[in-house]
């Protein structure tokens, strides 16, 4: 890199040529990189298509290879593999553009605002992440059970109570990361408007919103990846298989006192794996933004 | 542009509110509270005909049943359903959260009204208080004597056991001809085969604990001695007697010479067993299925050497809290401990029914093999001091294969380190728990006072050796009950005239004074002084 | 810091009486709301929700009215989610910390009392029969009993038990069992469907002061409860031989017999839960050389998923990338999958003997890595597969925050003569640090208590030779302590010495994240300089 860096005075063409060169490094790196983050996962593809439900590492090419843990997973009355897919992505999609809502006005007033408690409620916000809560889950249990009687649509076994509860983590880590990015965004901008008189909600609505693009494309994917993975919360509240999110009804094929069923479990995991790579198929662009002061300031 | 995108969002977050709340709005739904059909079918059951079940069931019960068990369960359902107009909600519940989801939901009366669990974890749940008991009247007889034995706690039996299960020895029919005698025969028929190339390890096994206890039976291991009663005995720990330090250098012997894998697992034994690369291998009925599929020729036997593997037994439990309490015990006896459906459950569990008629004419060969292999089998302890046990045993084998240490040191280690956990902490204490405790030291009020526990008034030996003594204590005039207890627990006990379990010792106090004690541990005496 | 770096205000504008209008709307709504529920929970007798949803309640008021709370606005509902469903979970685990939540002490006195109050028994004058229902049309019942001599009788509500035989008048044939086939007035009941009714085996038949009850689907008996509890002292008394039985610590124990009640209950016992866990065999273990490696792995995990993360954002930050989007797609694959079957499979993949990792090292190297037993190697595996789970989290983080970047600054970095390692090291690294240095602290703690990989990768094996106590060389710190209060400390789950043990770790986490937050501190001057 810093070779290339004193090539900078060169004449154009060697330029190109060395860019070339880069490039090609680069794409020898990321291949190796593609083959590290995948080739466990070939074994997955592996166990989805073995027929006998084995997780072996021996073999990549299961020796009956089919589609048998598929069907399985498709045809089972008991386990509707399609609604748990689509509870999955109810559950997380709304829970995701709420807490991003709640994430984002949190950061902009621990950013441009300054009130008592600022520094105080953004060290609690961290320390809250520390304490191992070991007992969550009898208490949030008790919580939803109770509220049901009061509220039915919010109680066991329904999503919107799920959905409640996941919203508790959404004053979380990402606050600061949110917050982070705004601190790097000049002030000059909301100076520059709030002496035109906008409100604060304008300068946020208006100004800011659209420059936090990058990152809350980010936030947004991590709270729908940590949603969408949860079956911690989810199989404590939810107990009717129509009702189950995808994380939850895969752990039935697995936790089995001795063996484990990895085919139907390994074909489901695979599938639930193509939403979160949709996604962010399709919102990369949206990352790559580019925040310049110059672009800010047109 | 930007209020277009702003309104967009809050009409997201408005919709997708409305999503939740009407998505998720199926409502908990609580059985129907139908009382009985007013006009009561007859007693013939096929008298109802099924197509003219009415719409609203009688009655629900929720089950809870982990997926492999399910689709079997959910035909029964449906079959009951039909017969008796009763539903049986049958919730998918993934196996290892089974219990630790009814202890969340079972206190708050919102649990299933069953539940199937493994014997092993029966006895934790009686001890919460969370599952009821039940009577299984003239259908007790039909059932195997050790399966009940294991669903009973205290004398009461709290489970309706339905299957056995235990690891068989399987072996693969292409490679092997002659079953082997001894377990050296069958590391030697392994090793031939090995150094052929024709196997990859001679025997293939889940884990060197569980699944190799008949190996260490048949050189006189056990983990838990037994009393006069039959029952396990955890003071007796067996972990490092002579037998099983033999089965542990055996093991090693046969890891060094590349016979056994030390890093086995139980897929990977699986794969190289069903990839025809094992001779052997012991595994119970939840491998059948892979086993089957994968066309390997397989047949099963008992183990070498008269070896006893443990067993286990998995049955219905019913919630202490259910409303349905009389009518889950009669799905079970009425409906469950019938021939056909407990022929059913065998068929769709791949385990040896515990029902006695159903047992006894088993016909299916892997099933038979499997009750052979178990016939000597015994039952996996059920107390909590297993979980000390599987640690410490999986970790004295790994060292010993590692190479750290001898099979000898490496079990005797562990056994101290269960004999410890087992151990009381207060062993050897002697105490005089009493009305006077609150005075000396244990606590405020009622709460401090009969405490066999309490340090402050625990008893030291005298200078002679000869006695046990306590205090001065000071107390206020009044009237004292007291008891003399050892190990810091109520089980040995000792009253007036040195008797065990005896009346209270009574002494009463004018006014304010010094109280001391004296124990005498051979007459169990206690001799109390005041100043 | 704000003195000298002042921020300016919005000027004191009059609030718009539209949007006055709109938050004491929403205000009335919420209280009209949110009232409703605190009076319905308080008539369900669910104290502690009321209590949690008043504290919102007050929160919402507070803020939404208050002028000096116009910052708490922003965040009110997110504050609420988190008194909810964090911090109230939070207070309850410290509060059991304080009692003996756990196996055999899982209930509440009022559930453990219900249960033991169902007890019964069969006093030595009481009689045991079988039964079969018969039903009427007004719903009422009658049974017909069979004592175990053979006897036979028609028991109704309110009067003494008949002898009657079959076909005696108004009483049909019997059956192969002996049993009426009918009753005049009545229709007889299949065990099942009479079960179907809750109603039945609250039903007292025959006269009173000798009723029957049913109590099984094979038993009807004279039965009394076996306890009776009496309030002001809080005992039980035992009705069949009188034995008294007291509370201590949860369980009613007799003073005579030493025998106790199943169930216990969950009982406060103060600091005894942390005495135990400090006279604990647990403190005699190698927990110096189990701390050490906890310090050690969270921050060799935090550097190597840091790096690798911002290392592939960096390279892909590159505009002309080709297929960049399906790298980084690819990338992230690691982030998706259930991390309950990707651990098992790296887990295969190291295994010595068979494993496709070792296989090639052999075949390369000739050497083969043991992963499993040699305690380098096992700290080595668990780093390695820690690195593939957690760069994909770096790789979104880091790619987001340097967006945040303004290009003028390598602009102007570039013209000053800088190269490309001293514009990272004093642009891209610092402003990033502003950003993504809290989440590197909350990955440094997500990994401190990073039970599950330690747990499903390796049990934190391999043993650690002549420990006195179950210990491993990657064992850290929780699923050391968790094996000893749950699986291997031989007296079932104990939540509250559990609770507590996480109330110690979370001091020494607690006060290191502290010590580590004067460093966001730092970056957040940093940002001040932009």
């Amino acid at each position: 890199m810093s070779k290339l860096a004193s090539t900078y005075q060169n004449l154009r063409s060697s330029q190109r040529f060395m860019n070339r060169v880069s490039l090609v490094i680069k794409l020898v790196i990321a291949v190796i990189l593609v083959v590290f983050s995948v080739f466990p996962v070939l074994w997955i593809f592996s166990a989805a298509l073995d027929p006998t439900s084995q997780l072996g590492s021996q073999s990549l090419i299961p020796p009956q290879a089919g589609f048998q843990n598929f069907e399985k997973l498709f045809n089972d009355p008991l386990l509707p593999f399609w609604k748990w897919v689509w509870n999955s992505i109810k559950v997380s999609g709304i829970t995701t553009i709420l807490s991003i809502s709640i994430t984002t006005m949190a950061a902009f007033a621990f950013s441009r605002l300054r009130f008592a408690g600022r520094i105080t409620m953004l060290k609690a916000i961290l320390l809250i992440q520390v304490f191992p809560n070991l007992l969550a889950l009898v208490a949030i249990y008790l919580m939803i059970e109770q509220t049901g009687h009061i509220i039915p649509w919010l109680g066991l076994e329904t999503h919107a109570g799920l959905i409640l509860v996941y919203l508790g983590g959404s004053m979380g880590i990402n606050i600061w990361l949110m917050k982070g990015f705004l601190d790097t965004i000049p002030r000059a901008i909301d100076e520059a408007a709030m002496l035109d008189g906008a409100t604060n909600w304008q300068i946020f609505t208006q100004l800011l919103l659209p420059l936090l693009r990058p990152i809350l494309v980010v936030v947004g994917i991590l709270a729908f990846i940590g949603t969408y993975g949860d079956f911690v919360l989810a199989r404590i509240l939810l107990s009717k298989a129509e009702n189950y999110t995808l994380m939850v009804g895969l752990a039935l094929f697995t936790n089995n006192q001795f063996a484990q069923n990895w085919g139907p479990f390994s074909a489901g995991a695979l599938i639930g794996a193509l939403p979160v790579m949709i996604i962010y198929l399709a919102l990369q662009d949206q990352i790559a933004g580019g925040l310049t002061v110059g672009a800010v300031k047109e | 542009m930007f209020r277009k995108l702003y309104l967009v969002l809050s009409l997201l977050v408005a919709v997708s509110m409305l999503l939740a709340a009407c998505g998720g709005g199926a409502t908990a739904t609580t059985a129907p509270e139908q009382p009985a059909a007013t006009e009561a079918p007859a007693e013939a059951p096929t008298a109802v005909p099924a197509t003219e079940a009415p719409a609203e069931p009688a009655a629900t019960l929720v089950m809870w049943v982990d997926a492999t068990k399910a689709p079997v369960f959910k035909q029964v359902a449906d079959e009951f359903l039909a017969k008796y107009n009763v539903k049986v909600d049958i919730q998918v519940t993934d196996f290892g959260q089974i219990r630790d989801k009814f202890q969340t939901a079972a206190p708050t009366g919102n649990g299933p009204d069953i539940i199937i669990v493994p014997h092993d974890q029966a006895g934790v749940l009686v001890a919460n208080g969370l599952v009821a008991p039940l009577d299984l009247g003239d259908k007790k007889a039909s059932f195997l004597q050790p399966a009940l034995d294991a669903f009973t706690i205290d004398g009461k039996l709290y489970g309706m056991p339905y299957a056995v299960e235990n690891v068989a020895l399987f072996y693969n029919k292409d490679l092997v001809t002659d079953l082997p005698k001894t377990w050296e025969d069958l590391m030697a028929a392994g090793k031939k085969l090995q150094d052929d190339g024709k196997a990859t390890y001679c025997l293939g096994f889940g884990s060197p604990d569980y699944h190799l206890y008949s190996l260490y039976t048949s050189f006189g291991g056990y983990i838990f001695g037994k009393d006069a009663q039959g029952n396990y005995n955890p003071q007796d720990v067996g972990l490092d007697n002579e037998g099983f330090i033999k089965a542990v250098q055996f093991l090693d012997d046969n890891v060094k010479n590349g016979c056994l894998s030390s890093t086995i697992d139980g897929n990977t034994a699986l794969k190289l067993f069903t990839d025809g690369k094992e001779p052997f291998f012991i595994t119970g009925p939840w491998d059948l299925d892979a086993i089957k599929t994968a066309k390997v020729p397989y047949g099963m036997s008992t183990f070498p050497s008269n070896g006893a593997p443990f067993s286990g037994v998995q049955g219905f439990m019913l919630n202490a809290k259910s409303q349905n309490l009389l009518l889950a015990q009669s799905f079970l006896t009425e409906y469950i401990a019938t021939d056909d459906v407990m022929s059913q459950l065998q068929t769709g569990g791949n385990r040896p029914s515990a029902y006695k008629p159903v047992f006894d004419k088993i016909s299916d060969p892997d099933l038979l093999a499997f009750g052979q292999a178990g016939a000597n089998s015994q039952p996996m302890p059920a107390i909590p001091a297993m979980g000390a046990v599987w640690a410490n045993w999986g970790t004295a084998i790994t060292l010993v294969f590692q190479g750290k240490q001898a099979p000898d040191a490496a079990l005797q280690d562990a056994a101290k380190k269960i004999r410890d956990v087992i151990a009381n902490p207060l062993t050897g204490m002697v105490n005089v728990p009493g009305s006077y405790q609150n005075q000396a030291g244990c606590g405020d009020g009622d709460a401090g006072n009969w405490k066999p526990d309490c340090a402050a008034t625990a008893m030291q030996k005298s200078d002679d050796g000869k006695s046990y003594v306590s205090g001065p204590f000071k107390l206020k005039a009044g009237d004292y009950e007291v008891k003399v207890a050892l190990d810091g627990t109520w089980t040995t006990n000792y009253g007036v005239d040195g008797k065990a379990g005896g009346d209270n010792i009574k002494f009463s106090l004018t006014a304010d004074g010094e109280v001391s004690f004296s124990y005498d541990p051979e007459t169990h005496i206690l001799t109390v002084t005041i100043k | 810091m704000t003195a000298n770096n002042p921020v300016p205000q919005p000027k004191k504008q009059a609030e718009n009486p539209f949007s006055v209008l709109l938050r004491l709307f929403f205000l009335l709504v919420f209280d009209l709301g949110s009232g409703w529920f605190i009076v319905q929970a308080v008539q369900s007798g669910y104290l502690q929700l009321a209590a949690v949803v008043g504290v919102v309640f007050l929160l919402v008021n507070l803020v939404l009215l208050l002028p000096q709370a116009y910052a708490y606005r922003w965040m009110v509902t997110g504050l609420s989610f988190l008194v909810l469903f964090t911090i109230y979970p939070m207070l309850f685990t410290i509060y059991i910390a304080f009692t003996n939540y756990g196996d055999g002490h899982l209930l509440t006195q009022q559930q453990a009392l219900a249960v033991i109050e169902k007890e019964t028994y069969l006093p030595k004058t009481g009689k045991s029969y079988k039964w079969t229902a018969f039903k009427a049309a007004d719903n009422s019942y009658a049974l017909w009993l069979i004592d175990p001599d053979g006897n036979t009788y028609l028991g109704k509500v309110g009067s003494a038990l008949v002898p009657a035989k079959p076909g005696d008048p108004g009483i049909g044939q019997a059956d192969s069992n002996g049993i009426p086939t009918s009753i005049d007035g009545f229709t007889r009941l299949n065990p099942i469907l009479a079960a179907t009714d809750k109603e039945l085996p609250n039903i007292k038949f025959g006269e009173a002061g000798k009723t029957i009850q049913i109590r099984s689907p094979s038993e009807a008996a004279e039965l009394k409860p076996r306890y009776a509890y009496d309030p002001a002292a809080n005992t039980l008394t035992d009705q069949e031989n009188g034995e008294v039985y007291n509370d201590v610590n949860g369980t009613y124990t007799s003073r005579t017999s030493g025998k106790a009640i199943v169930p216990g209950y969950r009982a406060v016992i103060g600091f005894q839960n942390f005495v135990n866990f400090v006279q604990s065999p647990a403190l005699r273990g190698p927990l110096v050389q189990i701390l050490v490696w906890n310090f050690v792995f969270p921050t060799l995990s935090v550097l190597s998923t840091f790096s690798l993360g911002l290392a592939i954002a960096l390279m892909f930050n590159d505009k002309d990338f080709p297929l960049k989007k399906v790298f980084r797609t690819l990338l992230l694959i690691p982030y998706t999958i259930p991390s309950v079957i990707t651990v098992l499979i790296w887990r295969g993949m190291m295994n010595p003997d068979l494993g496709i990792i070792n296989h090639l090292t052999k075949t390369w190297f000739g050497f083969s890595p043991p992963w499993f037993s040699e305690p380098i190697w096992a700290q080595a595996g668990v780093l390695l597969v820690n690195l593939w789970l957690g760069y994909p989290y770096f790789m979104l983080i880091t790619s987001g925050a340097l967006q945040s970047i303004p290009a003028d600054l390598y602009e102007a970095a570039k013209i000053d003569g800088a190269n490309s390692w001293q514009a990272f090291r004093n642009i891209t690294l610092p402003l990033l640090l502003v950003a993504v240095g809290p989440l590197l602290i909350a990955s440094y703690v997500y990994n401190f208590n990073n039970f599950g990989l330690i747990y499903l990768f390796i049990n934190g094996g391999p043993p650690i030779v002549g420990a006195t106590t179950q210990a491993g060389h990657t064992d850290i710190l929780i699923s050391y302590v968790y094996n000893l209060a749950f699986a291997s400390g031989g007296r079932g789950v104990q939540y509250g010495l559990a609770s507590a043990i996480s109330i110690i770790v979370f001091f020494i986490v607690g006060t290191i994240t502290l010590v580590q937050f004067r460093f966001t501190n730092m970056w957040e001057e940093v940002s001040k300089n932009v």
